[in-house]
């Protein structure tokens, strides 16, 4: 075949006369059509069914699973009951204790002296 | 016998009347396929494109007719990149499976051929780097046609003919040792022009470089050989 570089110079068509000694003797593999159209044929063939039990679907399948199990489990806790804070109620009704004790220790003093009433009660 | 009716401007193929003079009568698939590789066998660049849109537009056996026409060119070139014959098997399998893959990523702005060698190459070279170490030696018992036809000679007794195929064995040898020594894309534009026979355009596609580039590229990796090789010419 002639290069199509013309270096124009014998140097380089000897060149090219060595190189061309290169001729490796390469084998057909006669099996090299039957693989190709066999990898082929795998791409061109539609998803089977069998597919969803690859290990990737599973993989996603369990995280799905564990992950609505653990919501589950968390709305499922049984919640503390909340009792109502009475803090104003028992408050008032403190506030209403002391003063009602206050009253109640104080209650001779809305009495009348002895004296007074002594003397009143001889008037 | 049909009568030639029209013709495909890109891919060459004749569209032929049925025998019964139906209009709008198209050959089946495979019958195209069949002369477009008889086309092909010219060697015509934009026949090889035509076959590769007509893949695009769903024609798979066109495919079939691409693999037949790119195998052994190919496997010569990607051989000559790896030497390991089982690995460029391997790599000729991987290169037509992402044409095939790919398909729709091929505009026929460029040559099929181009497109196609682009995709050797770059698998190729991914193959050298990640086996760099595993390439450190390189032997002679690489097959060889040259050696059946010394051994062949019957004109030379058995012992010339073992002491010829040696010496011719160990300047194989340093030829590919002197190609295995340039640098990657020197290398590559070699195997190129000298064993696939492409020209300038081609090998700048291929390489991603303009004309003048690949000229010069190809100038320096010639002289390189030359003085490498001085002892042989």
């Amino acid at each position: 075949m002639k290069p199509p570089v013309d270096h124009g110079n014998d140097d380089m068509d000897r060149l090219f006369a060595v190189l061309e000694e290169w001729q490796p003797q390469l084998q057909t593999d006669p099996g090299f059509a039957a693989a190709l159209r066999r990898r082929l044929a795998q791409l061109r063939a539609p998803r089977p069914v069998g597919r969803i039990w690859r290990w990737q679907t599973w993989t996603l399948a369990g995280a799905t699973a564990a992950a609505a199990l653990a919501m589950v489990v968390y709305w499922s806790q049984p919640k503390p009951v909340e009792t109502p804070v009475m803090t104003v109620a028992v408050v008032q009704d403190l506030q209403m204790w002391n003063r009602n004790a206050d009253l109640i220790e104080n209650l001779d003093f809305l009495q009348p002296p002895a004296a007074h009433r002594s003397v009143e009660e001889q008037n | 016998m049909p009568a030639p009716r029209n013709s495909d401007p890109q891919s060459g193929l004749r569209l032929e009347r049925d025998s019964v003079g139906t209009d709008a009568v198209v050959l089946p698939a495979v019958h195209a396929v069949e002369m477009a590789a008889l086309d092909t066998q010219a060697g015509s660049p934009d026949a090889d494109t035509a076959l590769m849109l007509r893949f695009q537009a769903g024609e798979e056996a066109c495919f079939d007719a691409l693999v037949e026409r790119y195998r052994r060119p190919l496997q010569g070139f990607v051989y000559r990149m790896l030497r390991d014959q089982g690995a460029s098997e391997e790599l000729l399998q991987e290169a037509f499976l992402r044409v095939y893959l790919h398909r729709d990523r091929y505009r026929p702005q460029a040559a099929f051929r181009t497109w196609m060698y682009r995709i050797a190459y770059r698998l190729a070279l991914n193959h050298v780097r990640d086996h760099r170490k595993e390439r450190a030696h390189d032997s002679l018992d690489e097959p060889d046609s040259a050696v059946g036809a010394l051994l062949a000679d019957r004109r030379l007794n058995p012992e010339q003919q073992l002491l010829v195929a040696a010496e011719a064995a160990v300047r194989r040898q340093r030829i590919r040792a002197a190609i295995a020594a340039l640098p990657e894309r020197q290398r590559t534009a070699v195997l190129l022009h000298r064993y696939q026979g492409l020209d300038y355009e081609d090998i700048g596609a291929i390489l991603r470089l303009s004309s003048s580039a690949t000229k010069s590229l190809l100038f320096r990796a010639y002289e390189s050989l030359r003085r490498e090789l001085k002892d042989l010419l």
